[in-house]
């Protein structure tokens, strides 16, 4: 599978139908990865908790310290890195399936730079936790809007749209550095923590706002599978199925945008998840496009795998969790580049 | 003809109006006449402050300016890229990752650093390569500029993180995402001189093969030319002149993007003008970003990278917007 | 008894071991209803394990009440503060999972940041009572402060009184050089190539050597010359140092001292010129009692200089 190929349309129909009991079957062992990891990453931290403590805990009997750090520390930031990470997996699939390009992804194209904008505005101004969040999203859909009239309106060449957000991303990007080179120290302190993934500092409040938004938007952006498969055939095709080409671009890309501005909120600008989940979603299924719920469920279980090894590798001194997923992002691309070589010298 | 004397001269008023202002603007305002005091040898605070503080940073960010500037060039023209530049093909990241690395894990001083950051620009260079997967035809640029975002925010990642992991020790490199000036200019160029010098010399010798190359690759192997040694000598040269000066001054992006841009328009087509002029006028930018940091807000500075990136950014939403009258 | 239940092994026998060789076990334990910012808190009348976590203001305090230590954070002890060595510097920044395993039964930290990393103080509570300490208030102040909610005002007014003759020994020896002379205290970071003017007021805080100074009745070069953090642009190092008699010199360890004596614009001062400047060994920028004497003694050596 080329890395930088536009995606393929056609699909026979019986292979169609062995795509999908497979992709089913996918989907089923991701969710169930995601809980086992989920429960294991319980039992993980400086605190020994075991893994009957931990069940403990979650069923409410279980002594006080190990309820604290079980419910009220361990449990919101395993269910943000879950629910953030599938919002940008989703993201991703729409944003790449929509730019046709893997590597059309909204870390790319400024949207995590544009909501950190939003977010380090909020901080310096003093505002409360939620109002940063949500200062965040709006800073998201700002830079969205942005590269989307940049473009003209998206009547522009998908690669050059492309483009167009990475200048965005990089003038959001020099922006938010002066913010913190201009800051007071105590703001300046507080932004760069956010910025290095806001996994740390997840409470209640902010994942409920967060997974309340999602509970809007995943179905929506599962609605668009539909969507997504007419416009992989063709503007023409689409238009004779039903979906006009236009009003259907707008509706994937303002859904993935409020997705990944929804996924800011609650963790912080990470990259390389939208990036990534899509393509490993689409090499384990095998099929034709993207698929959107395996790539939700792997990029659910890349942040949460990720957030683990930064909370674990220098322990009790945890990493930032972009770091580790730029790492691990990282490592992805040069497997599969090694694995194109090879099979580039076979053939 | 014309157009070699507009380009100098359009280049040359550029440089000398930014150098003035580099050299007078700041913390302190000079007056002009300080400049007399300098030239006479008196012993004044403003001569002082000239020779020791402005002009080794005007000369550096000159150096900085000049080498990015050619090495965007030297992109543009070998690969035929009009978004070729070191900072968003990833290369100023990777030269930046290997300084860290060498500096922040082996405590390699600046001469050691110099080498490493061409060898690190090197692979940042390769790996983009691959990671676009060598594309040709009118898609490549954006192809390429995309691996190269993914490569540098690959190189960022890493770097965070061993930043992350001993903030003590990171603190020697401090300027490693964001280019700066700050340093002290006496003490890196001699450091980053060798490198520079053989990257001219390859410039150089290369210009005149690029006039072929602009042809397409056939014809100018019909023609005689080389093309593989061609785009392997400007890839030596890129790296040389990236790497060292991510290594004096840290990743400064856009400057190798416009300059050569702004060199086309002035200077026409033969790459005889356009690497000498997108070199001024990249000397002419970053020295002109470098003074305009500096008195925004002083006397705290705003460092180099950060304000060619505001400037830059919009430079390169205009450069990618479809203009009618391209074609 | 929050935070004592079944923990771990390990830990319970800790703070079991504490509480039997700190011998305070009393029939019923006494608490205090005291009022902070963060609310109306119930806290321990003798605190048995107690967290710092800002090395500088929150562990000299400690210190200052002889609470017992369990452990402390943001960075290690300065030398000048008598932190014994079986209290254990934690991991930073502070990791909520380690501090709730020391059991702590009280917690210092600054109000600085509450959501931030480095001082968790929203946080904090959930592990014990947090009482806070502000960084744009005088040592005196956040001392009275923590004392009013300990019940130990005769020990704060006691150590801020001492600290007060001291000041005033040293003001009466040279009351003369205090007034006629203008004086800075002065960081150099030698990466950056910056100053950092650290005996003034400014948006960074209420420095410590600004304090001292200030109760030495000093003269120090006016804020608005400086930047947001008190910086000093290499080129304006005449217009703001110039008129400046004595200069106390912070070495941080970095050695940034050593970079700027070879900066030809600081040995252009006249002050450096005479040889009026003053070095002082470790970060000093904030802190307690124990930084304010080290600060005491650092300007009247200074002052002795400068009337010699």
């Amino acid at each position: 599978m080329p890395l930088a190929s536009e995606v393929p349309a056609q699909a026979g129909s019986c292979r169609d139908a062995c795509t999908t009991r497979r992709a089913l079957a996918i989907d089923l062992g991701l969710a169930v990865a995601c809980v086992g990891l989920g429960l294991l990453a319980l039992t993980l931290g400086t605190m020994p908790v075991s893994l009957a403590d931990a069940a403990r805990a979650l069923a409410g009997d279980a002594a006080a310290p190990v309820q604290l750090v079980v419910l009220d520390w361990r449990l919101p930031r395993i269910l943000a890195a879950l629910c953030a990470g599938s919002a940008l997996g989703m993201a991703g699939a729409l944003f790449q399936t929509l730019l046709r390009n893997p590597l059309g992804s909204p870390d790319v194209i400024g949207f995590d730079a544009g909501a950190f904008s939003g977010a380090i505005l909020a901080m310096l101004a003093g505002a409360a936790a939620s109002i940063v969040a949500l200062a965040s999203f709006a800073g998201g859909l700002l830079a969205g809007l942005i590269v989307y009239a940049a473009a003209g309106g998206g009547h522009v060449e998908r690669n050059r749209l492309i483009l167009i957000g990475i200048a965005v991303g990089a003038g959001f990007t020099a922006l938010n550095d002066w913010l913190i080179f201009t800051a007071p120290l105590d703001s300046a302190l507080i932004a760069a923590s956010w910025k290095q993934g806001a996994l740390a500092g997840v409470d209640r409040s902010r994942l409920a706002i967060g997974a309340a938004i999602l509970l809007v938007l995943l179905p929506l952006g599962l609605a668009c599978r539909r969507t997504m498969a007419a416009l992989a055939l063709g503007d023409d095709k689409a238009m004779s199925l039903g979906e006009p080409a236009g009003p259907a671009r707008l509706r994937l890309g303002l859904t993935g945008l409020c997705l990944t501005a929804a996924a800011t909120l609650i963790a912080g600008p990470v990259g390389f998840v939208a990036l990534i989940a899509p393509h490993a979603a689409r090499r384990l299924v095998g099929s034709a496009g993207l698929p959107l719920s395996t790539s939700a469920l792997f990029g659910a279980l890349f942040l949460l795998g990720s957030d683990c090894v930064a909370r674990l590798l220098f322990a009790p001194r945890s990493l930032p969790v972009g770091a580790v997923t730029a790492c691990l992002g990282g490592l992805y691309f040069v497997l599969l580049l090694r694995s194109r070589l090879r099979r580039g010298a076979e053939s | 003809m014309t157009g070699g004397w507009r380009s100098a001269l359009m280049s040359g008023s550029l440089l000398a109006a930014a150098m003035l202002a580099s050299l007078l603007a700041g913390a302190k305002l000079l007056p002009p006449e300080s400049l007399l005091d300098l030239l006479q040898g008196r012993d004044s605070e403003a001569a002082l402050i000239l020779l020791q503080l402005r002009l080794p940073r005007l000369l550096l960010g000159l150096v900085v300016g000049a080498a990015l500037g050619t090495a965007g060039a030297l992109i543009q023209a070998a690969t035929r890229n009009p978004l070729g530049d070191p900072g968003l093909l990833g290369i100023n990241a990777g030269a930046s990752l290997a300084v860290i690395i060498g500096s922040g894990l082996f405590a390699l001083g600046p001469e050691a650093s110099i080498w490493l950051a061409s060898s690190g620009a090197a692979l940042a260079a390769l790996a983009v390569h691959a990671v676009a997967g060598a594309p040709r035809g009118s898609s490549a640029p954006i192809k390429l500029t995309l691996a190269g975002v993914a490569v540098t925010a690959f190189c960022f990642g890493i770097g965070q993180a061993i930043a992350l992991a001993d903030p003590a020790r990171f603190d020697l490199a401090r300027n490693w995402r964001v280019g700066a000036l700050s340093g002290d200019g006496l003490a890196l160029l001699p450091a980053i001189a060798p490198p520079l010098l053989i990257g001219a010399v390859l410039v150089a010798l290369l210009a005149p093969r690029l006039n072929l190359l602009a042809l397409g690759e056939d014809r100018a192997a019909a023609l005689g030319l080389s093309v593989g040694w061609t785009q392997a000598g400007c890839l030596l040269a890129v790296v040389l002149l990236a790497g060292a000066a991510v290594a004096a001054a840290g990743p400064i992006a856009f400057i190798g993007l416009a300059a050569p841009h702004l060199a086309r328009r002035f200077g026409g087509v033969d790459q005889r003008l356009v690497l000498p002029a997108a070199a001024l006028i990249g000397a002419a930018l970053v020295t002109a970003a470098d003074t305009l940091g500096r008195v925004v807000a002083p006397p705290a500075e705003l460092p180099v990278g950060i304000v060619s990136a505001l400037i830059g950014a919009p430079i390169l939403v205009l450069l990618a917007r479809p203009r009618r009258s391209e074609t | 008894m929050r935070g004592r239940t079944k923990l771990s092994r390990r830990a319970f026998a800790t703070g079991a071991a504490a509480l039997l060789c700190g011998g305070a076990v009393t029939a019923a334990p006494a608490r205090r209803q005291v009022e902070t910012s963060l609310g109306r808190l119930d806290i321990p009348a003798m605190p048995q394990r107690v967290v710092a976590i800002d090395s500088r203001i929150g562990l000299e305090q400690a210190l200052a009440f002889d609470l017992p230590l369990v452990g402390y954070s943001h960075s290690r002890a300065r030398p000048w503060v008598p932190v014994p060595a079986s209290v254990p510097f934690l991991a930073a920044p502070p990791d909520l999972e380690q501090i709730l395993m020391l059991a702590p039964d009280l917690i210092l930290c600054p109000d600085s940041a509450p959501n931030s990393d480095w001082w968790p103080l929203a946080r904090l509570p959930a592990i014990a009572p947090v009482l806070p300490s502000n960084h744009r208030i005088t040592w005196q102040e956040n001392l009275t402060r923590l004392g009013g909610w300990l019940g130990r005002l005769e020990a704060a007014a006691w150590i801020i009184a001492a600290h007060a003759e001291t000041i005033m020994a040293i003001r009466m020896r040279h009351r003369r050089v205090i007034e006629r002379t203008l004086v800075a205290a002065v960081h150099y970071d030698a990466v950056k190539r910056r100053l950092l003017v650290r005996s003034a007021g400014t948006r960074y805080g209420l420095v410590m050597p600004a304090q001292v100074l200030a109760e030495l009745g000093g003269r120090e070069v006016r804020a608005d010359r400086l930047g947001p953090n008190g910086e000093v642009a290499l080129d304006s190092f005449g217009d703001v140092l110039g008129t400046v008699d004595g200069i106390l010199l912070i070495d941080f360890g970095d050695g940034g001292p050593r970079v700027l004596a070879r900066e030809p614009l600081w040995q252009r001062l006249p002050a450096v010129k005479a040889g009026r400047v003053e070095t002082v060994a470790g970060n000093c920028t904030f802190g307690s009692l124990y930084t304010a004497r080290y600060l005491a003694h650092a300007w009247d050596t200074l002052f002795t200089r400068l009337s010699a």
